[in-house]
């Protein structure tokens, strides 16, 4: 291919990879931060968190002694006056807290530490594919037999994400030693777009491997 | 690959290099090279052409098919 008769890289992949350079340095600077705090929680100094969702049943109790009971689906309300023109709750509400993980509770502890490390390593496995792959197409190659291979490890990066935050709060759902009725993970939402994008990415790998093999085939045509 | 590209003989009879072919069909002496030595995966028919009409010959003079 005559390489002096294309034109420079779009304006597209320029943007992007200035965007992709500003992520690696948020990443570095994210890194440099949070690696000290899982080494030293990893000794035991510091705290370590879990998200923790109160079980039913159980009772709220005011200070002014009114109470709202919730048992499953069912909530009771105690010592409330409510008339006609009183607003109550509609359905019975999800109390959400943020728990310390007691020093003595080391099997939690070292989930939440490896799920975090292993957060941050498919970040910089996402990132540093996902810059060769730009740089790649800002040096007139987009389709080099290279980057199906990096659009797929783009795509576990992604992927591990859910699977890594599945396997962890299973774990800490039988480790962990808090005795009070919070079921207990690490909060991770959105699995299911993580999912869609994942395996989106797994598509857009296969895609680009037929690009080669049609790119190699042209460029084998006389 | 079954078919047979036999430019080399067909050259040799007609007494021209692969270079001056390359400068006679506009194409570049790494892609007739690459037709030479088997490696081409397709050929257009306007290199056919081309290579047909320089070294005056049918495209069976150069191509065969052997399984």
């Amino acid at each position: 291919m005559n390489q002096s008769i294309i034109a420079s890289p779009g304006r597209g992949l320029r943007v992007l990879d200035l965007a992709v350079t500003g992520l690696r340095f948020l990443l570095i600077a994210g890194t440099a931060l949070a690696a000290p705090l899982l080494v030293l929680a990893a000794f035991g100094a510091g705290s370590t968190y879990v998200s923790g969702v109160l079980d039913a049943p159980y009772t709220l109790t005011f200070e002014d002694g009114r109470a709202v009971s919730v048992a499953g689906e069912a909530m009771t309300y105690e010592n409330f006056r409510i008339t006609e023109d009183s607003h109550t709750l509609d359905s019975v509400p999800t109390i959400t807290a943020s728990l310390r993980v007691p020093d003595s509770d080391v099997d939690t502890r070292v989930v939440v530490i490896t799920m975090f490390a292993c957060w941050l390593a498919a970040a910089w496995l996402g990132l540093v594919n996902l810059r060769r792959l730009v740089r790649s197409a800002r040096n007139v190659r987009p389709f080099a037999s290279e980057n199906p291979g990096r659009l797929r490890w783009l795509a576990a990066a992604v992927l591990s994400v859910p699977i890594v935050t599945l396997l962890g709060n299973a774990i800490i759902a039988r480790t962990s030693d808090l005795d009070v009725p919070f079921s207990v993970s690490v909060d991770r939402g959105g699995w299911l777009i993580q999912v869609v994008i994942g395996v989106g990415l797994l598509a857009l790998a296969e895609v680009f491997a037929e690009a080669v093999r049609l790119r190699e085939f042209e460029e084998a045509t006389i | 690959m079954p078919i047979i590209v036999s430019l080399d003989s067909v050259l040799e009879e007609r007494g021209m290099t692969l270079t001056e072919l390359s400068e006679a069909v506009g194409i570049t002496l790494a892609n007739l090279s690459i037709l030479k030595t088997g490696k081409a995966k397709a050929v257009r028919f306007s290199t056919l052409e081309a290579i047909c009409q320089v070294l005056d010959c049918q495209p069976g003079d150069i191509l065969g098919f052997e399984e």
